[in-house]
């Protein structure tokens, strides 16, 4: 059965992931159909934003004479990004956030890297080809062979088999789950407002509860009524802004002047056995001592940057200081606020495992795949480099050896042990997400920037 | 004639705060001025010299006997407050350290102490292929009071490791070395040791007839100085956590019967707990979740009462300063920019204020400053009495008091913010940019002199008319109050006085 795509309340889903007609799975808010591929963004909360990628082998020309051939293994994603502050390729650290670890990866002058798991991970693990599904190794202790993966639902997304494993739940199609948290806020930033004094609550659940719902939605159960006069009592999920890092997720609560608390939710290890879920509570203040002024950060990283490699265009340059615009960490660019800065490109392929003739090596064969880019914009008003758009996505070409050359090498290096990439970037994809409506929501642009036409594609 | 040796400048920092006390060399102003121009070009009034010298890029430095800058608004604003404290002649761009200029930091909050970076360190951009940018000395304050830092207390901002790190930089200094005063719970010295007065006065020299001004540190560190009960008075958190605001320090600055109130971000109740009802009162569909601040305003209005007493009857004495109620202040500046749990109608009744000023903007966050329920506590067409808080069998508001406030200005105003209106009625206050306020010498040596009541106190205001260059073109700012293009005044001046 093909992939379709059908409505359900206020997100896209698709039927067809499975040999069993009546399984669903997620898409999104709004989804495209990009060749064999189904791309569904969901943006629930303000970040991370969930990518969802579906290929439907069948639809593939390619992927269909070689599957008769006999000679797929099985078929997966692999995703590649670059970032780029007008148009110039950045390296992750220097733009620093979330991303900043990701630099034993990076590659060529265009400075691509694979959005897999760290190094480090990679290398305990044993992982060959950083298949994006593979990243559910670092929560899912169930995962043990590749044939694992040729299963659905799993957290990030399954690997596609020819072969008939005569169970319902085999995946009929390759998919991805994948994280965009591109926030220049850290988890360690998080980490340091949270003291004995401003803890508000700690949750003891069961295994049960915590299988049944996630951290965050038995504390709004806990904080809601009843009582009538619980702390929440009343307060709607779309008056909440929300938001993960890291671990944390941020709940934050309306006001009347924009001074509202945020909730930071986080769960640890009980004592005796289980787990606890804690609660914060930081004020707007800490909230903006965490996410003020780091786009302007960022942006002075990028100018030391072009002046350390000798590329800085002086047209690019802020003018003579402005009242206001006049600081330590005054933007040191002449930025329009409606220019999407810096953009982080996604190169989302899907790709064959082969076996040779000889029936013991593999080759890694590029069936399709696409790419698509997070746009940000920078506000000079409050300092943040905010995620506005989504640019939407085309099929495109992409030329694997390098990145995965790359991959293999920081696996392998003597270096691989200290090199880790925050496992929480992938390990939350599958976290189940209300629609907390007062968080910011994003747009689609074409290529060209200009917001596209609201269609059946949008929820 | 008339002067004006005290001046109050209100600087428009948008959503933040910086207030600049400047004590003026008048005579070193008019020799500046005549340097400059020529003596037929100096002004017949004295306290005309100040805007005249700007107005004409004239040189102030050696004019300023002492000055005081309280808080310097958040970071983009740095470079702005330090451009103006060069015009005005209180720091000399040509030495590193500034001997005659003290700073307090009301709190550590980005939107008071981020800018106040700029006043130490400068950025050097870049040059050529190879470098990078970094921070240079700038200047460093003669001395620098904060509230006693703590394990506990400390935000855990980077803005305030940043600036505690250039503070720490400066009060280390081999040389040009800036002094540093902890400013205990209360606004003490020290730890309380039964003094009878142990809060700090900052003391910026004597104005007209030698009359001393001198700054009194009333609350910091979550605590209020109450001189009847000879205690230092905590304030209660209203959660666990520790709020900033809270711990304000609060100034009364004072020269003869003139006084000024900077409260920092200290709130009151906001609603009929402190003397607010109806329109100005956070009404029920304003609802806050978790914390709100503690109530700061209702501690210290009795303590102000019990430091500032009225001049008894028979007490109308010449050479002594005169006030007809406790707890007076000339000059109210907003407390936490005018939101709506500040600026109790309580408060008000308390201070009796003749000139309000609010700080107030749309950078680098907008919070809907000042808000409505403010403006009408203080506009006299709204709010014609205010209600006086419960005294012993007194029950609250029995007592009505008259609005006293004949002139209300604001820094700076939203008119849309991201494409959304901001609606709120500023009542008849003046939109200004920065705002200067001056109590006039003259009418502060005649209440001195006086021996009856009835003495009139001037206050002269005017504005910079400067507002902030927004980047987002979906937001503005509502305009300032009409510049002039030919007078010295950017806006004003207006006066104001009440008796004494």
């Amino acid at each position: 059965m093909p992939l379709t795509v059908a409505r359900s309340g206020d997100q896209y889903v698709v039927t067809g992931v499975t040999r069993d007609d009546a399984v669903t799975s997620p898409l999104g808010r709004r989804y495209f159909p990009v060749g064999p591929h189904l791309i569904g963004f969901d943006d629930n909360f303000a970040e991370p934003v969930i990518v969802r990628a579906y290929y439907d082998p069948a639809k593939d020309p390619v992927a269909t004479r070689l599957i008769n051939g006999g000679t797929i293994e099985y078929i997966g994603y692999l995703q590649f990004i670059q970032l780029s502050f007008r148009g110039t390729p950045i390296p992750p650290a220097v733009y620093g956030g979330r991303l900043a670890d990701r630099q034993p990866y990076v590659y060529g002058d265009d400075l691509r890297f694979v959005d897999f798991m760290g190094p480090a991970d990679a290398h305990q693990r044993n992982v060959a080809t950083p298949f994006y599904p593979i990243n559910a190794l670092l929560v899912n202790g169930n995962l043990t062979d590749i044939s694992d993966f040729f299963y659905h639902p799993l957290e990030n997304g399954s690997l596609f088999s020819p072969r008939d494993l005569d169970d319902d739940k085999q995946s009929a199609a390759a998919s991805l789950f994948a994280e965009i948290a591109p926030g220049l806020v850290t988890p360690d930033a998080v980490a340091r407002c949270l003291t004995a004094e401003n803890q508000i609550l700690v949750l003891s659940p069961s295994p049960a509860d915590l299988a049944a719902s996630e951290p965050y939605q038995l504390v709004l159960a806990a904080l809601r009524p009843p009582p009538a006069n619980a702390p929440l009592a009343g307060l709607a999920n779309a008056d909440i802004a929300a938001q993960v890092i890291g671990e944390y997720v941020l709940l934050t609560l309306p006001d009347p002047e924009d001074f509202g608390d945020t909730l930071v939710i986080s769960t640890r290890p009980r004592p005796g056995g289980g787990t606890d879920v804690v609660v914060n509570l930081i004020t707007d203040y800490e909230l903006e001592g965490l996410a003020g002024d780091v786009g302007r950060e960022a942006l002075l990283r990028i100018r030391d940057y072009q002046a350390e490699v000798g590329d800085v265009d002086s047209e690019d340059l802020a003018d003579a200081p402005s009242y206001g615009r006049n600081g330590l960490l005054t933007a040191p660019f002449q930025l329009d606020p409606a220019e999407f800065a810096a953009e982080l490109r996604y190169w989302t392929m899907a790709v064959a495992v082969r076996t040779l003739r000889d029936k013991i090596a593999t080759s890694r064969y590029l069936l399709s795949g696409f790419t698509w880019s997070a746009l940000f914009e920078f506000d000079e008003d409050t300092g943040a480099m905010n995620f506005a758009a989504i640019k939407e996505p085309a099929m495109d070409s992409f030329y694997l050896h390098p990145g995965l050359r790359a991959f293999w090498t920081a696996r392998d290096s003597p270096q691989a042990a200290g090199q880790l990439i925050d496992t929480s970037n992938f390990t939350l994809a599958a976290m189940r997400r209300d629609n907390f409506a007062a968080g910011s929501k994003l747009r689609f642009v074409d290529a060209s920037g200009a917001d596209l036409a609201w269609g059946d594609n949008d929820a | 004639m008339l002067s004006a040796t005290l001046e109050i400048h209100v600087l428009n920092v948008g959503q933040g705060d910086a207030v600049l006390v400047v004590n003026r060399d008048l005579d070193a102003a008019k020799n500046a001025i005549a340097a400059a121009k020529g003596a037929a070009k100096v002004p017949s009034n004295p306290i005309d010299y100040i805007p005249y010298a700007v107005k004409n890029g004239i040189r102030l430095t050696g004019t300023v006997r002492k000055a005081l800058l309280v808080d310097g608004g958040d970071d983009g604003y740095g470079g702005n407050v330090v451009d103006y404290l060069t015009t005005f002649g209180v720091i000399d761009e040509r030495r590193l350290l500034q001997p005659d200029l003290a700073l307090v930091v009301s709190h550590y909050h980005d939107d008071h102490i981020a800018g106040l970076r700029s006043v130490f360190k400068q950025r050097i951009d870049p040059k050529a292929p190879g470098q990078r940018a970094t921070l240079a000395d700038r200047f460093r304050p003669g001395i620098v009071y904060q509230s006693l830092p703590g394990r506990k207390t400390n935000p855990p901002s980077q803005r305030f490791a940043d600036f505690q790190r250039d503070l720490t930089a400066a009060v280390t200094a081999a040389v040009d070395r800036t002094e540093y005063v902890d400013v205990y719970p209360g606004g003490l010295t020290g730890v309380y040791r039964g003094e009878d007065d142990p809060t700090i006065k900052i003391g910026l020299g004597a104005g007209v007839n030698g009359y001393p001004i001198t700054v009194h540190v009333l609350a910091s560190g979550q605590a209020v100085w109450n001189a009847a009960a000879r205690q230092v008075v905590p304030i209660k958190s209203v959660g666990s956590a520790v709020d900033q605001n809270d711990r304000s320090i609060v100034l009364m600055l004072e020269y003869g019967s003139f006084r000024c109130l900077l409260g920092g971000d200290i709130a009151g109740n906001g609603g009929a707990g402190g003397g607010n009802f109806g329109g100005n009162a956070i009404g029920p569909g304003e609802k806050r979740y978790f914390s709100v601040h503690a109530d700061v305003e209702s501690v210290l209005g009795p303590a102000l009462e019990a430091y500032f007493p009225q001049t008894p009857d028979g007490e109308w004495l010449a050479g002594k300063p005169k006030f007809t109620a406790p707890g007076y202040a000339t000059v109210f500046k907003a407390n936490h920019h005018g939101s709506s749990s500040s600026v109790d109608v309580h408060l008000l009744a308390t201070l009796a204020p003749l000139v309000f000023v609010g700080s107030s903007g749309v950078k680098a966050r907008f919070h809907a400053h000042p808000t409505q329920q403010v403006m009408n506590r203080i506009d006299a067409t709204q709010t014609p009495q205010w209600g006086r808080r419960a005294s012993g069998p007194v029950k609250a508001d029995k007592v009505q008091e008259p609005n006293t406030i004949k002139g209300a200005y604001l820094t700076e105003v939203a008119a849309k913010v991201k494409g959304k209106s901001f609606t709120v009625d500023t009542r008849a206050a003046k939109i200004m940019g920065t705002t200067v306020v001056r109590p006039v010498d003259e009418t502060i040596a005649q209440i001195q002199q006086a021996t009856a009541k009835g003495q009139q106190l001037s206050v002269q205001v005017y504005g910079a008319g400067i507002l902030t260059a927004l980047a987002d073109p979906r937001s503005s700012l509502r305009p300032t109050a009409p510049v002039s293009a030919d007078g010295i005044y950017p806006i004003g001046p207006f006066t104001h006085f009440d008796l004494h």
